[in-house]
């Protein structure tokens, strides 16, 4: 009885799993559809935080998930560990890494078109900050 | 009791696959169109993180350990990439 109840909870939650890796794909497809419609490259920036976090990180989740309790051991402890161990390092890694590429673009020149104020390339000139 | 049958669930899986190739051709296009620098940058870094889903969710429909291990270092090359452009395109090396 108590294994029968465990056996379904863990399959709703694999079954969750699967639904977030197939929610994930679509939002992957928005932050595309968002690359090209977008004009220019701070905005793009936008798409790209969609792509990463709900395209990336939520499916593997999922996928982990789905793994782990849909997939008979060892394969799915195998690509759960993988799935669990790639959605930390992108969910530490993609933020910090989106911010180094747009401080060096707009220090490379790229300015975000139409802007009614760019404070941050004010502040440069004005030597408040470096 | 099954929740969804296993015919089901390597459907929906193939179906998650099959927007993700989509967007991956999406990427692939604007890449090939796009001149600006920064833009490349972050679109490389999007086809990183859809390949490194797409080969975990290959390994679960080939039934093959050994592909998932591929997405971490795929994960981990994105950032590498990102923080050696930002520092090129502030005219700096790795280090300074």
């Amino acid at each position: 009885m108590v294994t029968d109840a465990l056996t379904l909870i863990g399959q709703v939650l694999g079954c969750l799993g699967l639904v977030l890796a197939l929610v994930g794909a679509v939002n992957d497809l928005i932050a595309a559809i968002g690359f090209v419609r977008f004009k220019n490259f701070y905005l793009r920036l936008h798409a790209l935080t969609v792509g990463v976090i709900g395209g990336t990180f939520y499916p593997l989740i999922g996928l982990g998930t789905y793994a782990l309790f849909c997939i008979a051991p060892p394969l799915g402890y195998y690509v759960a560990g993988v799935s669990y161990v790639t959605a930390f390092f992108v969910l530490i890694t993609a933020p910090a890494g989106s911010h180094a590429i747009a401080r060096g673009a707009h220090r490379a020149g790229y300015r975000p078109e139409p802007a009614r104020e760019d404070k941050l390339a004010k502040d440069r000139e004005e030597g408040v900050m470096e | 009791m099954v929740v969804l049958s296993l015919e089901t669930q390597m459907y929906i899986l193939a179906g998650a696959v099959g927007l993700y190739i989509l967007s991956s051709l999406i990427y692939a296009y604007k890449l090939a169109t796009e001149k600006s620098v920064p833009d490349m940058v972050i679109l490389v870094d999007s086809l990183t993180y859809d390949l490194a889903v797409f080969i975990v969710a290959l390994s679960i429909l080939t039934q093959n350990a050994y592909l998932a291990v591929g997405a971490l270092p795929l994960a981990i090359w994105a950032y590498v990439f990102d923080i050696y452009m930002s520092k090129y395109l502030e005219g700096r090396e790795l280090g300074d």
